[in-house]
């Protein structure tokens, strides 16, 4: 890196800085400016009209895009889960990719954000829980938590940022503070991941009783846990994919191994919670269409995940790899958080069908996110190894 | 909230059995919230949606009807808002007040995240619409489904019952107990009043004619009491009344406050958990590799 003459002008070393050679790519382009474009559209759609052009009604006053902003922070989970590894476990192999998990976590969470100013009534009413406060509320630790989750995250980018420009003094120096970073990033991961859960336990009357749980907070971040782990798998192999390089595939399938205990502990607190609370017992003993999408979520999202990270062979191919992770993510992950935040939720089942612009803001967000994750591991050394020099 | 301001709180006793159905408390309602006028164009049903049946952003007090069991229900006749009172004198159908209960421990209060929603120091649950934020966590918290979102406006607020808080402060009694007629015979259907004193009137009735009331004021402790006190008709059960099921006596903020609580210790004992992890595998790593260089040392010797 130290050999490559710096070009003069922010802009120029930013775009120009070593090696992040870009190249047009036909694909991408197009998919990165039509899901933009929608974004815009949904944006100017949902800002003018107001939340009526949702499918919500006084009935369902939450919905798909809750259920999406769950999704998000759950395979977020992956910032804490790989920083803590490195710098708390000190399991220094898995260092390459711990910027990666950071980056995502970052961008993650700012999807978290911008969704939920799609969803606010009142979106710039956003910074109202700084000033207006009331602690009984859950709502009111989460965003506090986001808040400074987010300050968090994007204090650990500045390295990337730093080391772009060559300051290596100042990294020296920077890099002494980053485990404290880690150490409040996952302090505020445990809190808000599992508040978010235990958002839903003022629900007792409304939510299904499979889902409706005491610990429904320990459940979410247990989940965070391995949807994490799984969104690194899946991501790495992707970007090997994107840059024509080989996945570090020894790192995921060490990975894959370590979920495994956490799917099994989120598996059998899972089963006990069902077995332990009447109502549970009862809601599933009824075999209605709820405990179908509970078996599914459970067997299809841990149970099956966990016995095929288990057999060396699937662990250790791309394959298996990527069907696994995907499993975990959208079963164990976006599944269930639609699952207690929509579809479990008390209302008819028909009261609610998100209409076109509730589904298309999804993809179209996905697509832009993961376009920028592209963008800015070309842009900053965030993972040099993996990247075309 | 003051613990001990509880005993001061007002109420409104709802008794079904001398309801007559004449809807004098809705339209009472309306004017008085100013939403008549609202109601009743077009904007306020979203052409996508049905128009509101039962509570919306603009309709804060409903009169559900409900059937009453009857013994042969072969003699029952479909509802018709024309026949309502004699359909009701008949017994084959009761009115059910639906509207905010006000809560002694409200959810929507411990839920919402700005505290837009507050218990006033006489019981009346009312919200500040310059504090919300619209995150509609207040809809999700509430078990009886009360705060209704205004889904046709770019900026929209929660609306619901405030039983009146403007007009108490005048002195006045809500609109729609103000607007109940009777039935003629002792009384009206809607009493407003102190909640000790309302409570101790709806035993009084259910005592003294225990062959006309379910026994059981609904309102009493549910969910740690309500401000909206019910009488039901004998055999007519809450549940029957659109009330949620199994509906315990532990109130909902409580819920959520043992997680919150717990907060402060959590950030200290994961704080120094994993400080104190990050340090000692650091020096285990340290003292090892002190310990390789020494024997690759020895080694070299």
């Amino acid at each position: 890196m130290e050999t490559t003459q710096q070009p003069k002008g922010l802009f120029k070393q930013l775009i120009q800085g070593p090696g992040q050679a870009f190249k047009y790519h036909p694909i991408f382009t197009s998919l990165f400016v039509l899901s933009a474009l929608a974004f815009l559209g949904v944006a100017v759609y949902r800002f003018s009209y107001g939340l009526g052009v949702t499918g919500l009604n006084d009935n369902t006053a939450w919905g798909l895009w809750t259920a999406f902003k769950l999704s998000l922070v759950v395979v977020s989970g992956c910032a804490f889960v790989l920083t803590g590894m490195v710098y708390v476990f000190k399991m220094e192999a898995f260092r390459p990719l711990c910027r990666s998990a950071a980056l995502m976590g970052l961008l993650g969470y700012s999807t978290f954000a911008i969704t939920l100013v799609f969803e606010l009534g009142w979106p710039w009413r956003i910074v109202h829980p700084i000033w207006m406060h009331n602690y009984h509320s859950i709502l009111f630790e989460i965003a506090w938590c986001v808040m400074l989750y987010l300050t968090v995250l994007s204090l650990e980018f500045v390295p990337n940022i730093l080391e772009k420009f060559n300051k290596t003094g100042l990294v020296k120096w920077y890099k002494k503070l980053i485990p404290s970073f880690v150490i409040a990033g996952i302090i505020l991961s445990v809190l808000h991941q599992s508040s978010l859960g235990s958002l839903f336990v003022v629900s007792p009357y409304k939510l299904n009783h499979l889902w409706y749980s005491p610990w429904i907070g320990p459940f979410f971040i247990i989940s965070a846990v391995f949807c994490g782990l799984a969104l690194v798998i899946l991501m790495e192999i992707f970007m090997a994919r994107f840059n024509k390089r080989k996945a570090r595939l020894s790192l995921l399938s060490k990975l894959a191994y370590y979920s495994i205990p956490f799917l099994g502990l989120y598996l059998g607190f899972k089963v006990m919670d069902v077995l332990e609370r009447t109502p549970a017992r009862e809601a599933f003993g009824r075999m209605d269409f709820f405990t179908l999408i509970y078996i599914l979520e459970i067997g299809g999202g841990i149970l099956l995940p966990m016995i095929l990270f288990g057999i060396k062979k699937i662990r250790e191919s791309i394959r298996g790899l990527v069907f696994t992770s995907l499993l975990v993510v959208l079963l164990a992950g976006a599944l269930n958080r639609l699952n207690v935040s929509v579809i479990a939720m008390d209302h008819s089942p028909l009261g609610y069908s998100p209409t076109f612009v509730e589904y298309l803001y999804v993809p179209a967000t996905l697509m832009l996110v993961i376009g920028i994750y592209i963008i800015l591991t070309r842009l900053f050394p965030i993972d040099p190894e993996g990247t075309p020099q | 909230m003051k613990k001990n301001a509880k005993h001061d709180y007002v109420a409104i006793l709802f008794d079904s059995t001398r309801c007559i159905g004449c809807r004098s408390c809705e339209e009472a309602c309306a004017d008085e919230n100013n939403s008549r006028k609202r109601l009743w164009t077009e904007k306020s049903t979203n052409s996508k949606r049905k128009p509101p049946q039962g509570l919306s952003a603009d309709k804060w007090l409903h009169m559900n009807y409900h059937k009453l069991p009857m013994a042969d229900e072969s003699k029952r006749r479909p509802f018709d808002w024309e026949e309502a009172t004699e359909l009701m004198e008949e017994k084959q159908y009761t009115f059910v007040r639906n509207a905010c209960m006000h809560c002694v421990e409200p959810a929507c209060e411990s839920a919402c995240i700005v505290g837009a929603l507050k218990k006033q120091e006489n019981g009346a649950v009312i919200y500040d619409p310059d504090k919300c934020m619209g995150c509609r966590y207040c809809m999700i918290a509430c078990p009886y489904k009360i705060p209704k979102w205004e889904w046709h406006e770019a900026l929209p607020y929660v609306r619901k019952c405030t039983m009146c808080y403007p007009r108490q402060q005048e002195g006045k009694i809500p609109a729609c107990v103000e607007a109940c007629p009777g039935n003629g015979v002792d009384g009206e259907a809607l009493v407003f009043g102190s909640r000790y004193q309302l409570l101790y009137e709806a035993e009084e009735r259910i005592h003294k004619n225990k062959d006309r009331y379910y026994p059981h004021v609904f309102g009493r402790d549910e969910l740690g009491g309500t401000g909206v006190l019910f009488l039901l008709p004998k055999d007519f059960t809450p549940v029957m009344a659109g009330f949620p099921e199994n509906l315990g006596k532990r109130p909902i903020p409580s819920y959520s406050r043992s997680p919150q609580a717990t907060v402060p210790y959590w950030v200290g004992g994961l704080g120094t958990f994993f400080a104190s992890l990050t340090w000692i595998i650091q020096r285990r790593q340290k003292l090892m590799s002190d310990k390789e260089e020494e024997t690759s040392e020895k080694g070299g010797k």
